[in-house]
């Protein structure tokens, strides 16, 4: 039972919060976590709020894959490369979502 | 000024684009290579969560991967550890006339004791009993509010899901004729008696949701005692690929640590709101798990002071005890060794013959969560010889 769904907040009032989870889906949530505002986007499980969705850390784990990069040998890729490549790719994707809205 | 990105399209958009998989599936396949250099000619990661298992079969990662990286299923179903006693009680409330609301998936839970020749809740609703599915605690509390019947919350789940309780117990937001059949039961211990048991374990992939509010740090037991890289993973296909690799390149160093990959919304300490409202409302007690028997702390219960929301004491009802707990599980049933992983779901003779979603014969063929369910509807991987 891991499923959360992330919606964005439309509303707060006192322990109820109004969450839209896209598709027209809209629906209230307890709140779960100490802060949430309009705007915020958190993360719903079976009708509570339990988390926030951190934008700073978004795209933190693909720093692990560049971390991968640079320490294994590859027959194939140079190091450089390939990081280059996923953070071109990353970078077209985020660009993509921006431009869609 | 700059417009806030949709995290709810970026994540789908980033996090299963196949050419970033493509990418992270290549640094697995040298990670593998040089661990077949290092003499590691196996590796088992288990995958504690159903919806880690759900991502998995239904992006077909087992067939991306080399051919003895293997993942196994784990205990994190809900659904399928609830002991039948639970299912057996909140049956025979329903056929006494008491309201039932319930998750979809658990509506359809078979008990191993039939009462009154209803095995699950779905029966007990074909003889006309009030048995109501509904999303969350919050839908059945607004639904419940609006009649005076008596009326009871079948309340499964893990960490994830006790807060909406214990939120509505401390805040009093709970109507009158409402209680609660407390069968939560808390993950970590599982995580323990699964690896103690199943044997070789080289990796673990940690509950992303579970860790939201527990944190990171309760899975600290797995690399410090056990020695087991471990992984707090999101669920899209990337996060779980990346979490693979993560637990390879541990292998390959010969370290175990303990690593949250989806620090977008996991911390270390947990959602502490959510912590505090859960210790304010229950305790923690040794608890049965379906097909297993108890295990020591992982189980919720009402604490003292709001036993009016408890449904075993408003309606007379016992739990056993570790004494009086009995084999939960229909002859035949390896439900039991499949939730802790020592068993796949194919290597049961009933699986897709008397035990089909359809028609389930064992609990962990009813939830979207369970290891059976899953791979029923989404396959498992292909055989070694077919791969090799």
């Amino acid at each position: 039972m891991c499923l959360g769904v992330y919606g964005k907040v439309l509303e707060v009032k006192g322990d109820l919060a109004t969450v839209d989870f896209g598709g027209g889906l809209v629906k209230n949530a307890f709140v779960g976590v100490e802060e949430v505002a309009v705007n915020d986007y958190v993360v719903v499980h079976a009708g509570i709020i339990v988390s926030k969705l951190n934008e700073a850390e978004f795209t933190a784990a693909f720093n692990y894959l560049e971390e991968a990069a640079k320490q294994l040998p590859t027959e194939t890729t140079e190091p450089d490369e390939y990081i280059l490549r996923t953070r071109k790719r990353l970078e077209t994707l985020l660009g993509v979502n921006t431009d869609m809205k | 000024m700059k417009e806030r990105n949709d995290l709810r399209t970026l994540t789908k958009a980033i996090f299963r684009d196949k050419i970033l998989a493509a990418e992270a599936v290549h640094l697995i396949n040298t990670c593998w290579n040089l661990l077949r250099k290092n003499g590691i000619d196996e590796v088992k990661i288990m995958n504690f969560c159903g919806t880690h298992e759900y991502t998995t079969s239904h992006y077909g990662i087992r067939n991306l991967l080399p051919a003895w990286v293997e993942i196994i299923p784990g205990p994190g179903c809900p659904v399928c550890i609830t002991p039948s006693y639970y299912v057996e009680s909140a049956v025979k409330l329903a056929l006494e006339g008491v309201v039932i609301y319930t998750y979809g998936d658990a509506y359809r839970l078979p008990a191993v004791r039939p009462v009154n020749r209803c095995r699950s809740l779905a029966d007990a609703r074909v003889l006309g009993a009030d048995v109501r599915v509904v999303y969350s605690f919050l839908d059945a509390i607004v639904d419940a509010a609006k009649h005076s019947m008596p009326s009871a919350f079948f309340g499964v789940g893990f960490e994830t899901t006790y807060p909406a309780y214990a939120s509505a117990i401390v805040n009093a937001r709970i109507p009158q004729k409402l209680s609660l059949i407390t069968a939560g039961r808390l993950t970590p211990p599982a995580a323990r008696y699964s690896v103690e048991r199943v044997g070789h374990v080289s990796g673990v992939i940690a509950p992303g949701h579970v860790s939201t509010i527990i944190g990171a740090k309760p899975w600290a037991f797995l690399t410090e005692e056990f020695n087991i890289p471990t992984v707090v993973a999101g669920f899209e296909p990337i996060d779980i690929l990346i979490a693979i690799l993560i637990i390879l390149r541990q292998l390959l160093e010969r370290k175990a640590w303990l690593t949250i990959e989806y620090s977008r919304t996991v911390s270390w300490e947990g959602n502490l709101k959510a912590r505090n409202l859960i210790d304010r409302a229950f305790d923690t007690v040794d608890a049965a798990w379906r097909g297993i028997g108890f295990i020591e702390n992982s189980g919720y219960k009402l604490r003292e002071g709001f036993n009016q929301y408890d449904a075993f004491t408003t309606y007379g009802l016992s739990e056993p005890t570790v004494n009086e707990w009995k084999h939960d599980l229909l002859p035949g049933c390896l439900c039991g060794q499949v939730i802790i992983g020592k068993v796949k779901p194919t290597e049961c003779k009933m699986f897709m013959k008397q035990c089909t979603p359809a028609t389930p014969y064992g609990p962990c063929m009813v939830s979207y969560e369970g290891a059976c369910s899953i791979w029923a509807r989404h396959g498992g991987r292909k055989t070694l010889a077919a791969v090799a």
